[in-house]
């Protein structure tokens, strides 16, 4: 009996003591060419676009790979990552280490700013206006329309804000949602601004993610329905675009443009229509990449940037005379 | 299962084995180490503070128990350089029941050994502090009902280190448990669900689930425990809670080891 309890009580010890976790656990990699093989690999079997964008990944390994060595710095190491994802021309993919942070820059330098926040403060709101919640309004053309600027997705959006706006804009022609410069945020908010001017329940996009190493290795299709809110505004509405509106903005401008009553006006958007998901190299880097795709209803995937309805560009002279060209514009589409 | 356990006790009316209905309350601390492939390719380990609130009865020819464990805090990157500054929040949830029959018993050495089913169901989740929203979490839940088997063995003796104890006893404890047959819920290929941009949209993919066999659901538990018996009937005890997992999807397959020791207080209805 003695050397049972003996036996179990060794076993234990011996458990708690002598480290399981060195059989389970891998120490961080430094081999450089290891750490550039598992990132390319990772891209390789998870990102969403290469067929889209038609981007060759194995030449840009065979362009890349005989260059790394661990003689690199790991600011050249770093540096060098940077420049193989920006290839992929996407805003949601970046690298991070301790000492650097590297975003793609996607779509965003492609087309004009066509937005000076200060133009519209001088000679559109009086300053920045009312604001309800993370929504700056304010009432254009003599009261026939309001004007809500959204700048940050990532701001949150209540039922009480919109009921607030809706009530205070009951009366007018139209409505103008300037997103322009908001580079994305939570989903949620889109359907808590959407589902406002939706009058019937509406298909506003499929969506797909990646499910296996192959490029063309998708899920099937899921669909997202907008449902109506119980107080919605019916009057016409311009959403107001440019290429900064990037990710959850995108897809709000995805979700706006199937409304019969919506209007986009602006520039094309950023896209970004990819949602982004996360890895972290063996060196303890992290990386972001798109691994999924969104697409309309008709099957058109808008990644690198959603047209207008109604294209139209800052005028530089109009600016000069404190005029918003697109603003302008939008007034035009609900008053005509 | 209180009402259950007194109906037994009732009925059993020798001696043999020391009966007792526990409720016992513990503090430890726990040592979770975790690799998996999804969003994370470094292995991450750690200890954080968790708690434990179990209820067991034994009885004439049986054994109850009900144990919740639970932990949470901070793990970082194993073996890290300083400036790797990687470290996410874990959480570890364990909840597992069991009922066992005494299979054998040698009463001359309070020696007693119980075999039954259990049920058990465990969380693993890690929560990432990272830019990318939808790649911070990742995470698996198992529900699962399997086999348990359990040794008391109760020592008396009359001196510890130099100072006589009176009328009191050790006893000495280890349990195993182990499933036979599982329901798991782990993440997608991608590492985040077909509903994300939908509205009310989660972190959690609710589809992504397969049936486990021992084969591609590998848990084992083993509970070591040493508990003081009072004069009262109470007990003040250590424990050491051993749990491994290997979780096997088709894709990002992970493996977590949880090793806990606590202090445990025992308070005897009985």
């Amino acid at each position: 009996m003695k050397k049972l309890v003996q036996s179990i009580l060794i076993i234990g010890v011996a458990i708690q003591f002598t480290s399981c976790e060195k059989a389970l656990l891998d120490a961080p990699v430094t081999d450089k060419k290891e750490v550039f093989n598992y990132l390319w690999k990772s891209v390789d079997e998870k990102y969403s676009f290469f067929e889209l964008k038609n981007i060759d990944w194995d030449a840009i390994h065979s362009r890349f790979e005989p260059g790394i060595s661990n003689a690199m710095t790991d600011k050249q190491f770093f540096d060098t990552l940077a420049v193989m994802l920006d290839l992929l021309q996407d805003g949601h993919t970046g690298i991070t280490s301790p000492f650097d942070d590297h975003k793609n820059s996607g779509v965003f330098s492609r087309g004009p700013e066509n937005l000076n926040v200060r133009l519209i403060a001088d000679h559109y709101s009086n300053g920045w206006g009312h604001q309800k919640g993370s929504l700056r309004h304010i009432p254009l053309a003599d009261g026939q329309i309001g004007y809500v600027y959204y700048g940050d997705f990532s701001d949150i959006v209540t039922d009480s804000d919109m009921d607030y706006i809706l009530n205070e804009y009951k009366d007018t022609k139209g409505l103008i949602i300037d997103i322009r410069g908001n580079t994305g945020g939570s989903a949620d908010n889109i359907f808590k601004l959407a589902k406002r001017f939706a009058k019937n329940r509406t298909l506003v996009f499929r969506s797909v993610l990646k499910n296996g190493p192959e490029h063309n290795n998708f899920t099937e299709p899921t669909e997202t329905w907008l449902e109506p809110a119980a107080n919605i505004y019916t009057g016409k509405v311009c959403v107001l675009t440019n290429r900064k509106v990037f990710s959850a903005a995108s897809v709000f401008t995805l979700t706006m443009r199937e409304l019969p009553n919506v209007t986009v006006v602006g520039d094309t958007t950023g896209g970004g229509l990819g949602l982004p998901i996360g890895t972290e190299l063996p060196n303890g880097w992290q990386v972001h990449f798109s691994g999924s795709q969104l697409f309309t209803p008709d099957g058109i995937c808008y990644e690198m940037g959603i047209p207008p309805d109604v294209q139209v560009d800052m005028n530089k002279d109009d600016e000069n005379k404190g005029i918003d060209s697109i603003i302008e514009k939008a007034i035009k589409v609900i008053l005509e | 299962m209180l009402g259950l356990c007194s109906t037994l006790m009732a009925s059993s009316q020798t001696d043999s084995v020391p009966r007792s209905i526990n409720l016992v309350l513990g503090g430890a601390l726990n040592k979770t180490s975790v690799n998996e492939t999804l969003n994370t390719s470094l292995s991450y380990s750690g200890t954080t503070p968790g708690f434990s609130v179990d209820f067991n009865a034994t009885t004439r020819k049986m054994y109850f128990s009900l144990r919740n464990t639970y932990s949470g805090g901070y793990i970082s990157p194993y073996k890290a350089t300083r400036d790797m500054n990687n470290r996410m929040q874990s959480l570890y949830v364990n909840v597992n029941a069991s009922t066992q029959w005494l299979l054998y018993s040698k009463p001359e050495n309070k020696l007693f050994t119980y075999l039954g089913p259990m049920i058990s169901g465990k969380l693993g989740a890690r929560i990432k502090d990272s830019e990318v929203g939808n790649s911070g979490l990742t995470y698996n839940l198992a529900l699962s009902a399997g086999v348990a088997a359990k040794v008391d063995k109760y020592v008396t003796i009359d001196h510890f280190f130099s100072r006589p104890i009176k009328e009191q006893n050790f006893k000495l404890g280890f349990e195993i448990s182990c499933p036979l047959l599982s329901k798991v819920w782990a993440q997608s290929y991608a590492g985040m669900p077909e509903t994300l941009v939908q509205e009310n949209g989660g972190f959690i993919e609710k589809n992504c689930n397969y049936t486990g066999y021992f084969s591609n659901y590998t848990n084992i538990q083993m509970d070591l425990s040493l508990a003081y018996i009072l004069r009262n009937k109470n007990a003040i005890g250590i424990s050491y809670l051993f749990d491994f997992s290997s979780i096997n999807p088709k894709v990002n397959p992970s493996k977590t080891m949880n090793q806990m020791v606590g202090l445990k207080l025992h308070y005897n209805f009985k």
